[in-house]
């Protein structure tokens, strides 16, 4: 089937306003936040299930690749179709189908942008928990592939925690329903597998989520402190006293002065660390955890400790942290983002590797961090247009990831795997675990049609691979990226 | 505190590698009456794996055992060659209480790992009946869970990693120790619930959480179910967030040794403060709703003490007994009231002694029903007005517990919820992985 035909049947399916197949439409469907990229032949916007269901069967048929996509602000590449073919974006269906506040469940389309599920239904006290950095963005479709992150799944657990059921429809067609909004489905937790699975193994059409009754009160704290290795302190102990705040994040010096630069928060220039620390829950809770926290924070060594009740205070202290992707922008052209995860206990000691590397390839590294999960997002700061720099940057991402997991972590805690680390994968996975893996994968999609070479290593070594590549076509824009 | 983890893993306590085929023992480890030729007793990951795959390259059956406190849950296997037990692989490998991460192997005895985390004043949120001879590693392939899911999620929400032995004996994982992980396919959620189908566990990383600072409970009595129900999640809306909701029916409730009333009961969990303020929230609700008088039990030992006959409530061993069925139903939670109608409707009209308990907050019940004796007709009349009842109602029910006769009658304990391509994933992933139907052949979905 040529490109022509190919168009003709994606007109049948779809009409002529929803399939884009000129070079200036599609050129924006290349790439993602990461730094791969690859034109598709077309790209279709379904208004609903039974389009994709004849997509996949028509692709299935002339074994054409098929790419799902939200919006776009994956960081791994996943979204990309790297072998081309059709990428479908999910961006029309984006409905909320229903919600029972009761029964604490809602449906929605793929689409759905995260935050606008949250805001839809706030009227009736709930909201959906999982909130990455991308919220304003990112679909929930797109969470689920990826089963998502962000500053608050250390109390509420990540996308995956979150999903109910799904409705998939798997190359060739077929739709299937899996999990639902009652407990215990027999057989195999299906959604769950389904969740995380970026994409190879259908198309998600429909999710049923649960919703979360908003907590009464919020309350947070923002400690400065000298040194990492005392802010680190302070996190173990929060969690020793017995504590699971709903958010732990941590800034390091070389992060703290970037925002300063950039947007002035208002931290101190001999700032060595950052420490934002949020509980909610009932206000008779706040208050019974209110002392323990900021008394934990000044014996660690925090030589300041404010607090937030009012949300407008609240915001301001989240302000330097959710600042810390454009403040990155403003002073390197270019950088590169790690999503390492270690052990809560190593955070100290692989935190001063961390700088090491930075300093062995002469890198500036800025560091944020989940610190109650231990998630480790380094950014590499770079000029991709110095000569031979781009080098450097890669290797030293890869000595910080497999550092992370030399200690007992691994290469991605909520960004995926995507094109960018699936030649990592047998650093954490034996031959044996990825065999298993797939073994299951051919079940949903045998011939590998949708979302393909993705997650699993191409099993070419690494100095071959289109990782170098990819880094040198940078694309602009990245200063946007979502941490 | 850590145990020295990779020692532990290559420790051999002698090696075990012929199944011992001692009559006496082997009749105890019976399953539906089916008497194993042999059982293996491995003490190492290598050991398990070797022993599966000799009886799988030998068309041997094979059923992994923990506590076997589940046995029941399912339909009849196909056959029974070989038990392989877990009782050796049953220690913390690794704990880290900082981390609040737990590694353990299959075998070990939940209510032993849980006293182990006391100590350290942590604890790990996952829930199983008979928890004193039940293990980890059969709590997460029987997906259990009791009264305080409501707060803490299922199995699903704190398995991080897993180490299993295909039937072929090929070892593998998925996930790893830390609690945030995409790398990779979430082989733990195929695990969770999977009955001894696809692999046998081995090891299990697991997320922990620190003991509650405070926690009360407390009985408040209603005249009928649905109000019981209603006054659940009402508590809910309000923003109360209890731990767990349990509604128990008169005959219920009178099987715990409570006044044969319905009752509902209410767990909360929170800061000292936090609990009072809840309990007064609670009292007010039920004065609006009822009037009735909310009965508090207070100290730490009544309250634990308590709770624990209402989490064996259908896994007792008293209901391995004839004319004796449990139906499990998982429904929305404002559906639960209607199932409670349902099933004391259906038994009134059949002439059948029930018992219902329902987690009304998180929308799982189970009927205990005693049925006239040899009536098993009646009996499955009775299954099946509750099952299309439920069904019905886009939820799912199952027959967890049955004797050996009804059992096979029913064409699947497992209900008739799972669409057409649900079942052919399901069965494709089975084959898949066990494609000689090695382990525990026709116990799971549509006799898997």
């Amino acid at each position: 089937m040529n490109k022509a035909q190919l168009v003709k049947e994606l007109i049948k399916i779809f009409g002529e306003d929803s399939v884009l197949h000129h070079v200036e439409d599609i050129m924006v469907y290349e790439y993602d936040f990461s730094i791969d990229s690859n034109r598709p032949e077309a790209v279709v916007l379904p208004r609903n299930t039974e389009q994709i269901s004849q997509l996949m069967d028509l692709c299935e048929k002339n074994k054409i690749p098929v790419v799902p996509r939200g919006a776009g602000t994956g960081l791994n590449g996943g979204s990309i179709p790297v072998r081309g073919g059709i990428v479908v974006s999910l961006a029309r269906m984006k409905k909320l189908v229903k919600h029972e506040p009761k029964n604490r469940y809602a449906v929605v389309e793929p689409g759905m942008v995260n935050i606008d599920l949250s805001n839809e239904i706030a009227s009736t006290g709930y909201f959906f928990a999982p909130d990455p950095a991308s919220q304003r963005a990112s679909t929930i479709g797109g969470n689920i592939a990826l089963n998502s992150g962000g500053p608050h799944c250390l109390a509420l657990g990540s996308t995956t925690n979150h999903i109910l059921g799904l409705e998939l429809v798997l190359p060739g067609g077929e739709v299937v329903k899996t999990g639902g909004a009652a407990p215990d489905r027999p057989g195999y937790d299906l959604t769950g597998f389904i969740v995380g699975s970026e994409g190879t193994l259908g198309i998600i059409t429909e999710a049923t989520v649960k919703t979360m009754k908003i907590p009464e009160a919020v309350q947070t704290f923002l400690a400065l402190f000298h040194t990492i290795d005392e802010a680190c302190e302070a996190v173990a102990q929060v969690i020793g006293a017995g504590i699971v705040p709903a958010a732990l994040e941590m800034l390091d010096q070389v992060m703290i002065e970037l925002i300063e630069r950039a947007m002035h928060a208002g931290y101190p220039p001999d700032a060595g660390a950052v420490l934002l620390i949020e509980i909610d829950g009932l206000r008779e809770e706040l208050g019974d955890l209110q002392d323990t926290i900021i008394d934990i924070c000044r014996r660690t060594g925090a030589f300041d400790v404010k607090y937030a009740t009012s949300e407008e205070e609240r915001q301001k202290l989240w302000k330097g942290r959710k600042s810390a992707a454009g403040a990155l922008g403003q002073v390197a052209p270019n950088f590169y983002l790690h999503d390492g995860v270690v052990p809560r206990t190593k955070l100290p000691e692989v935190m001063h590797k961390v700088m090491e590397i930075g300093r062995e390839y002469n890198l500036v590294v800025a560091n944020i961090f989940h610190a109650g999960d231990g998630n480790l997002h380094p950014s590499l700061l770079f000029d991709a247009r110095e000569p031979g720099i781009l080098e450097r940057v890669i290797e030293a991402g890869e000595k910080i990831l497999k550092l992370c997991v030399d200690v007992g972590g691994t290469i991605t805690g909520e960004h995926g795997i995507g094109t960018e680390k699936q030649e990592y994968m047998t650093w954490i996975f034996s031959e044996a675990d990825l065999e298993t893996m797939r073994k299951v994968k051919d079940v949903f999609n045998p011939n590998d049609t949708a979302n393909p070479w993705k997650v699993f290593p191409t099993r070419q070594s690494c100095g071959e691979i289109s990782l170098k590549m990819r880094l040198l076509k940078s694309k602009p824009g990245m200063e946007e990226a979502w941490i | 505190m850590k145990a020295t983890g990779n020692k532990k893993r290559t420790r051999r306590t002698g090696k075990e590698t012929t199944p011992k085929t001692d009559n006496e023992n082997l009749g105890k480890l019976a399953i539906d009456g089916q008497i194993p030729k042999a059982v293996a007793y491995p003490t190492t990951n290598e050991e398990a794996a070797e022993f599966l795959r000799e009886a799988d390259s030998t068309g041997k059956k094979v059923s992994v055992r923990g506590g076997g406190t589940k046995l029941r849950i399912g339909n009849s296997i196909e056959g029974l060659d070989l038990v392989i037990s877990t009782r050796k692989l049953n220690q913390i490998l690794e704990y880290e209480a900082a981390d609040l991460t737990l590694c353990v192997q299959a075998g070990a005895n939940l209510a032993q790992v849980q006293s182990k985390l006391e100590k350290q004043g942590q604890f790990l949120p996952i829930t199983s009946p008979l928890s004193a001879t039940a293990t980890v590693g059969g709590a997460i392939a029987s997906n259990s869970s009791g009264p305080t899911r409501l707060q803490y999620g299922a199995a699903r929400d704190w398995l991080i990693g897993v180490r299993f032995a295909l039937a072929d004996g090929t070892l593998a994982k998925g996930g790893g120790r830390v609690v945030k992980n995409v790398a990779g396919f979430d082989m733990m959620k195929l695990m969770i619930g999977s009955m001894g189908t696809l692999a046998m566990l081995l090891e299990l990383n697991l997320k922990l959480l620190p003991l509650p600072k405070a926690r009360a409970t407390v009985l408040i009595p209603f005249n009928a179910e649905h109000e019981a129900c209603e006054a659940a999640l009402r508590i809910i809306d309000k923003g109360i967030f209890p731990t767990a909701e349990t509604v128990l029916d008169s005959n219920g409730a009178e099987s715990l040794g409570l006044e044969a009333r319905t009752t509902l009961l209410i767990e909360v969990r929170n800061t000292a403060q936090a609990v009072e303020r809840q309990l007064r929230e609670i009292q007010q609700l039920v004065w609006q709703l009822s009037g009735a008088k909310v009965e508090r039990i207070n100290d730490e030992d009544s309250q634990s003490k308590f709770w624990s006959p209402v989490t064996d409530f259908a896994y007792r061993p008293s209901l391995n007994a004839p004319n004796t069925l449990v139906i499990k139903a998982g429904v929305v939670p404002t559906q639960v009231a209607m199932i409670i109608r349902q099933a004391h409707q259906s038994a009134k009209m059949n002439n059948i002694q029930v018992e219902c308990m329902a987690h009304a907050g998180h929308g799982i019940l189970y009927v205990v029903a005693k049925y006239p004796e040899n009536d098993e007709e009646t009996a499955l009349k009775f299954i099946k007005e509750i099952t299309a009842k439920v069904e019905s109602n886009s939820g799912s029910a199952i027959i967890e517990q049955a004797p050996l006769t009804l059992k096979t009658q029913l064409k699947d304990i497992w209900g008739n919820a799972l669409s057409r391509t649900e079942l052919r994933l399901m069965r494709d992933i089975k084959k898949k992985l066990d494609p000689n139907r090695t382990l525990n052949p026709g116990r799971f979905v549509n006799s898997i």
